[in-house]
This record gives C-alpha cells, structure tokens and sequence, in this order.
C-alpha cells in the first residue's frame, strides 16, 4: 500500500509539472524572443534597446469592438507597422500600409481570413480542420475585398474585377443566380465562396467533374480567366458588410492614421 | 530583588508556555482526537469528522474487496468533485450568450492558463462519469443489492444516475458549436414525440420551439446550479442510507463467518444496561456471537479511498493533456449535418427511433427502462442472492438485465459508430459518400 501511494504521488507530480509545461511552454512565445532579439541587434541609441527590454513577453492583440473580432495575430507578426523591417522574414515583415483600412480598426483576418483569437501558427491560419476560414493566399486574398467593395469597379484589386467581369462577359447569369439575380437551370451561387478554391477551379474548367449530369459548356478560358473567376466566386459568401467601418458616402478618403497601437492582452 | 527576578521567569515561563503550544492549542481546537495508531482514535476520527462522518467505525472486508465494488461508486462520487472543482473554474471565463459562448470556448483553447486542460478534464471526466455511474447499477443490480433493505436507495441511486444524463446532456449545449447545437436539437426532438406532454416539455425546456438563447440560458442554469444543487442532496441521502441500512451488502454468512469460540464471545454483563440496542434494527451489536469479519475504516477504506482519487486524477489529468474535447464550427442552425447526433448515451435511443414509430423508441422505451428500473427492488422481493455477483439463485434476473444492458450497449456503439448520412449504416472502416 505504502508503496503504491509513493509510486502514484510520485507519477501525480510529474502530470503536474508536465501540465506547468505544456501551458507554459507556447509556440508564440518563441516568436517573441526572436522578434526582441532582432529589434534589440537594430536599435541604434541605448535608449532604444532600453526601450526593447522593457517589454514584456504577452499576448498581443487588436480587440475591435465595433466588428466583434479580436485578431491576435500580431502576438508573432509583430513587426506588422515597423518600416525598418520591409525585408524581415515572416513572421516579422511589415505590412504595406494602407491609410483606407487603418489595422487597429480593421484588424487582420477581416481581409485575410484565418483565426484570429488562436495563438498556434496552425490553428490561427486556419489549415485545421472546423475552422471554415482559412487564411487567403496570393490573389486569392482580392475575393475578400467584395464584402464590402463592388467588384466590377475596384481596381484595387484587379484580379477580382476581372472575375466579376469575366462572369458578366461570359453569360453566366444566364443559368446562376448571384445573390437574387440571374437564372435558375445551375445551381444557385450565391454562397459559393463556402466551397473550396480547388472544387470551384475543377467546376469552372471540367463541369462534368463534379456533376455528371451537368450540361453546362466548357467555356473557352484563358488560365487567368479562370483564376479570376475563381476568385470571384470565393469571394460569394452571403456575409452582410460591416456597415461600422464603411466610409460615409462621397466623403473624402480619412487622412492616414498613424501606426496603430496594440492592444495587448494579459497572458 | 528576589521576588522580581522570580517573577519575572515566572512571566517568561509563560511566555515560553504560549508560545511552545501555539500552534499546538488551534491544531487541538479543530481536530480532537489523537493520531489514529490505536482502536480509540481511530474511531474517535470516525466520530468527530464531518467528513470522514459518512464511513462507518469499522467495514466489512467484503466491501473492501475490489473485485466486490470495483470502487464504482467511489469513483462516481470523486468525479463529482472533479467536475464540480473544474466547472467553477470554467464559470468564470464562460458567458451563456449566443454570441461569446463559442469565442469563449475557443479563448479557453488559445489563451486562458490551464483553458484548455480544464475544458478537456470536464469534458473527459463527464463522460467518464456517465459510464461509472451506469457501470455502477449494473454492479448493484448484478449483485444484488439493491433488496431489502435497500430498495429505497436504489430509486434514489437510479434518480441520481437520471440527474447524471441530464447534467451531462445539458453542459452538452454550452459550447455553442455544431455539435453542441444538434446533439441538443436531436435530442430534444427525441423527447417531443411523446403525445401532448412532448411538444410542451421541449417547449418549456428549450424556452422556445427551437434552440436559441433562451434554450443557452435554460441549459446553464440548469446546468451549474439545478442539476448539482438535486445531485448533492440525493447524494447526501444516498450516502446516509447505505449507513442506516447497514453499509454495503455482503452474503449473510460473511457477517459471522468465524465459528463464535467461547473465549471470544462477547457474554452480556448482568451489571450493564445495553440500551442502546434497543433502537436499532435487527441484532446488530454482536452479543452472544464470535468477533465479525471487519477491520477499523482507519486506515483500511481511508487509504483505498485516497488512493483510488490519486489514480483517477492522474489519469484524468494525463489523458487531458493529450487529447483534446471536440469543439466544432459555430452553432449554424441554417447548416445541419447528416448525420446529426444525440448525445452518445442517448445514441441507444436515437437508434430505436430510426426503426420504426418515434414514439417507441422516443418516449415508450425510455420510460418504460426508467420505470422498470425503479420498480425491480419492489418486483424482486426476494432476499437470495444479496452481495454476490451473478448469485446462482438469481439466474434468471442476471441474465435478464445482462441482455438487456448489452442491448443498450449494442444499440450506442451501433448508433455512435456505424451510423453515417441519412441514418444508413456503415462499417466504421467504409468510407461514406461524401
């Protein structure tokens, strides 16, 4: 009996310290000591490094309130809006500046998708499974725009424009439906952008891939053509616009902001 | 001089005496008996514990047998305390609102310290409790002890295990995902085939015909203080009354199974009184009979007892640790997946449901299981075979309820496993249409 208790207090213990561990040792955490290690090799005047030492190893985020999101992102990518840093490997890059969509009140996954309350590089880009938004890449990233911007006329983002272009040139409307408008003989399209990128590509080039039954044309498409329609449907999703962050009409564009401040939250 | 200098170490004396049993006189205020390596402490601990209050002085060496109990009934109630200890925790990062109630799952996932662990140890250790307490009637029925004079804790041993499924089935909602959300619809639709009373219970549990947020608030009220606050006073009654009716059941052979050997028999003084028997049932102070088959709770159940709660939380613990609970894609009430699922313990019914009429499989046949379980010690009024598993003179109930409880068994790895889209049955190495 004497034994067994000291066998399992002893194994007890050990789950403890093994818990202590687990919770304390975070992938984030590495990235925060590299990133102060690299700002304090770039800090010029001693009270620069002074001021790099004094900060604290924590969880950063953007709380926006407005939108009800909370991006946590920049607890790796924490050089986002320091110029100095424009060829840093990611995670520390810097984000170009865009004066129209100031981060500390559009966040980061409100363009780029992803998870932003997780804390892991998996879980917070969203490759994991029950996440249904994962981070965009490349050009992909341009579908976001359409929430809130009509596509036809962006030219921001000319792959999306092109998309939406593409999609009237050709005659789609003919048999989709886009949100409300259009024909009935395919398959509404309205939240289209809930499929995947590879699904989407394979029904715009081969329709019978994913329908047998499908009578719809292999239309003549150049590559781009389907990458921009591609686009375009990822970017049907059926979501509302986030009137809070929508300039008021014909007002003039806000003047820039200045770097936004971080929000941080305690660990 | 002579009188200052001795009153003065008289002073120290003093001093030295209030210091010396400082520590000491507070230790003696709380606890008043002495350390337990003689019979009279040992059963003074017994006495003066509020605690220690619900093991008896002295226990049967059957009850202490593992392969009797198997400690089921220990282990149900220490998850209690687990789940109660990680569930306060929970409460206070978890708000009931439709809107924060997945977000605050996935912060206790990405930031909170220990989130994580906590939520995996509730998750785990409820389901785990489910099991223990369902493993635990079967124990008691297969031994059968729930006859006279037990049958009244029985039913209360039954309502306990009832108040388990619905504390487990309404901390199934407040997650808030995908999962939460179906489990919860299906399940509460499995009740609404009941005629009348149906629609109007599923109603009034979900405070509105679908789940919402009044179905969220319902659940956790229900779930962290209506459910526990009836778990504890059942257990309170549960545990009182193994006491009162004699602590565990054991073969009544084994209750003096030594020979009385004339030196050992307790003879009755002529010059004492032994009043106190005349208030209790049977003839339980062993007057005129040999010494009994038990041994002092200190330290024989004690240790068993913390030792069995060390092993439970290690396991626990580690299990949590590497194997997260599942938490799905927001709760969509326009997006539902097929197939969509109870509740695993109510997988059993939803299977029943899919054969024919809803109403056999939704409200017939859990009524009748609760009814027919509540009803056996009343039905079964026979005193043969108490305390031994599978009693040759209980042939015909043992095998009866081994069926039925294998049934059940079947019908939820059946329903868990081998159920794909549509409710159409696949092996659980086929791969599904889609």
């Amino acid at each position: 009996m004497k034994k067994l208790f000291a066998l399992f207090g002893v194994a007890l213990l050990a789950s403890f310290v093994l818990a202590w561990w687990m919770d304390y040792n975070r992938e984030w955490k590495k990235y925060q000591h590299s990133f102060f290690q690299m700002e304090l090799s770039l800090a010029k005047t001693e009270r620069e490094k002074e001021a790099v030492r004094e900060q604290s190893v924590e969880i950063k985020g953007y709380w926006l309130e407005d939108i009800d999101r909370v991006d946590r992102c920049i607890t790796c990518h924490l050089g986002v809006s320091d110029p100095r840093l424009k060829t840093a490997k990611q995670p520390f890059k810097t984000h170009p500046a865009i004066p129209e969509h100031p981060f500390d009140e559009f966040g980061c996954t409100l363009c780029h998708q992803g998870q932003g309350r997780a804390t892991t590089v998996e879980t917070a880009h969203g490759y994991v499974e029950r996440w249904p938004e994962p981070m965009l890449k490349g050009v992909y990233l341009q579908s976001a725009c359409a929430r809130c911007h009509e596509p036809q006329t962006l030219t921001a983002a000319p792959v999306l424009m092109a998309g939406a272009k593409a999609f009237d040139q050709f005659g789609c409307r003919a048999c989709h439906k886009t949100a409300g408008r259009g024909g009935d003989i395919g398959p509404d399209l309205t939240r289209a952008g809930r499929l995947s990128i590879e699904y989407l590509q394979e029904s715009i080039v081969n329709p019978k891939a994913n329908d047998p039954k499908s009578i719809m044309p292999k239309l003549p498409l150049s590559q781009e053509q389907v990458q921009a329609l591609v686009v375009y449907m990822f970017s049907q999703k059926d979501e509302k616009p986030l009137p809070g962050l929508m300039p008021p009409p014909k007002a003039p564009a806000p003047a820039p902001t200045p770097a936004p401040v971080p929000t941080s939250a305690s660990e | 001089m002579n009188r200052d200098v001795r009153y003065g170490s008289q002073t120290l004396g003093r001093l030295l005496n209030w210091v010396t049993s400082f520590p000491v006189n507070i230790w003696k205020s709380i606890i008043r008996h002495g350390y337990p390596d003689n019979d009279r402490d040992r059963s003074e601990m017994m006495f003066q514990n509020v605690f220690l209050h619900i093991m008896p002085v002295r226990v049967s060496l059957n009850s202490l047998k593992a392969s009797f109990t198997m400690g089921l009934g220990v282990l149900a109630g220490l998850l209690f305390i687990i789940l109660t200890i990680t569930g306060v925790l929970l409460m206070f990062y978890y708000v009931p609102d439709v809107r924060r109630a997945y977000l605050d799952m996935k912060d206790l996932e990405f930031v909170v310290s220990y989130g994580m662990l906590l939520r995996n140890m509730h998750r785990w250790g409820a389901h785990l409790m489910v099991a223990v307490v369902f493993l635990h009637l079967c124990r008691v029925f297969l031994t059968g002890s729930y006859k006279p004079p037990r049958e009244f804790n029985w039913l209360i041993g039954v309502l306990l295990f009832i108040v388990t499924l619905l504390l487990s089935f309404t901390g199934y909602l407040l997650p808030w995902d995908q999962l939460a959300f179906w489990a919860i619809t299906v399940g509460t639709n499995i009740g609404r085939s009941a005629p009348i009373l149906g629609d109007m219970i599923s109603y009034l549990l979900l405070g509105g015909n679908i789940v919402g947020q009044n179905s969220l608030l319902r659940f956790y009220v229900l779930h962290i203080m209506v459910l526990p606050l009836a778990a504890i006073v059942l257990m309170a009654i549960h545990f009182w009354r193994i006491r009162k009716d004699g602590g565990l059941s054991r073969p009544e052979e084994d209750t003096f199974p030594l020979k009385p050997q004339p030196a050992q028999v307790f003879v009755k003084n002529p010059h004492k009184t032994y009043g106190l028997m005349m208030f209790m049932a049977g003839t339980s102070p062993g007057v005129d009979k040999g010494p009994d088959n038990t041994v002092f709770s200190v330290p024989h159940l004690l240790m068993r007892l913390l030792l069995l709660s060390m092993v439970l939380t290690l396991v626990i613990t580690v299990f949590s640790l590497f194997i997260n609970a599942p938490l799905e894609e927001l709760a969509n009430p326009a997006l539902t997946p097929n197939p969509s699922k109870a509740p695993w313990y109510f997988l059993g019914l939803q299977e029943m449901v899919s054969w024919g009429r809803p109403i056999w499989g939704g409200v017939i046949a859990p009524g009748l299981i609760v009814l027919g379980l509540l009803l056996i010690p009343y039905l079964d009024r026979s005193k043969k075979g108490i305390g031994v598993w599978f009693s040759p003179q209980r042939k015909l109930a043992c095998t009866l309820f081994v069926i039925f409880a294998v049934a059940m068994i079947v019908a939820i790895v059946i329903g868990t496993f081998m159920r794909g889209p549509n409710w159409g049955f696949y092996w659980p190495w086929q791969p599904w249409p889609y």
